[in-house]
């Protein structure tokens, strides 16, 4: 009876195991994991772009002269980020995890800036007509900065046939808003070869 | 009287204040303030974002699937076209349509021959 029985069973098993084969996988992996799939920007460059700015960033002199001037810790403004490479790179995602060290750092002090900024006056003026007056915030009363932080990412490419070498080149400064010194460079290359 | 009296003091107070320059400073610098304060809002837009500035970078063997897509698709157009709008010439009042079987049999028939240029010898 049961001997009978074991084609259906292998056909079913056949069936169910080839129903499953064509669904798509989901492989969750750790964000840390480098995977170069196609050859382009990926995640793994945009964290070693944060990493190494972040390094830079806090180690220079420029840090130590302001401190010994003023005694106080500076004051950074994140200005725009200009993506002049061949592929759509969002600078954001380096960007932030900067600002981040920048406040964990306890070194830099860190303000607001474009859309964020905006909305955030804008709450305040809400408050100005319906928060009660002990809760309520001023205007006129924001830190100014010393520093804004602007950058670039070019991007050389050097193709022939089903050979490729692409090299990124992300570049951030810092400059200083009264004197307009330009007080850091930070720049990360990242070059990959790629075979078709 | 008092308040005007008043009041004068604190706008001429005022007017001290904002004139009052730093020992180094140019003393044409309200020429740049005032054009820069008319334009701050336009050229603040874009902080802190990206600005997608990107180029086309050529690629070989990119340029060559392009290529092949856009050829492909040319065909696939030119072949559709081919269907939809081939008269048969033997007979004048022959219009392709979606309502018989036999149109649309005749649509999709393929042609045996040869093509040269804008001429096609066949059957």
């Amino acid at each position: 009876m049961f001997t009978k029985k074991v084609p259906v069973y292998f056909f079913i098993a056949l069936f169910t195991l080839g129903l499953f084969s064509c669904a798509r996988q989901v492989t969750r992996i750790d964000p840390t994991e480098t995977k170069d799939i196609s050859g382009g920007w990926n995640n793994a460059d945009s964290r070693m772009v944060a990493e190494e700015m972040m390094k830079d960033i806090v180690s220079r002199q420029w840090l130590t002269n302001h401190l010994q001037s003023t005694g106080k810790k500076p004051v950074i403004i994140v200005g725009f980020v200009t993506n002049k490479s061949h592929e759509h790179i969002e600078a954001e995602t380096f960007m932030k995890d900067l600002e981040k060290s920048f406040v964990n750092s306890d070194k830099i002090k860190l303000v607001q800036s474009g859309k964020k900024r905006e909305e955030i006056r804008g709450e305040r003026a809400d408050q100005q007509t319906n928060a009660s007056q002990s809760t309520m915030k001023k205007f006129g009363l924001e830190v100014g900065a010393d520093y804004m932080l602007q950058g670039s990412i070019n991007s050389i490419v050097d193709a022939h046939k089903k050979q490729k070498v692409v090299q990124y080149q992300v570049d951030l400064e810092l400059t200083n808003l009264q004197t307009n010194e330009v007080v850091w460079i930070g720049d990360k290359k990242i070059a990959k070869y790629v075979k078709n | 009287m008092r308040n005007f009296l008043f009041l004068l003091f604190l706008a001429a107070g005022f007017s001290v204040s904002a004139q009052s320059v730093d020992a180094d400073q140019n003393p044409n610098y309200e020429v740049s303030r005032k054009k820069y304060m008319k334009m701050k809002d336009s050229l603040l837009y874009a902080s802190n974002t990206t600005i997608q500035e990107t180029y086309k970078a050529y690629d070989w063997y990119e340029a060559k699937l392009e290529r092949k897509a856009e050829r492909r698709q040319r065909r696939n157009q030119m072949r559709t076209m081919r269907s939809l709008y081939n008269y048969q010439y033997s007979d004048p009042y022959y219009y392709p349509s979606n309502h018989s079987f036999f149109s649309n049999f005749m649509r999709y028939r393929p042609y045996i021959g040869y093509r040269t240029g804008d001429w096609f010898f066949g059957f």
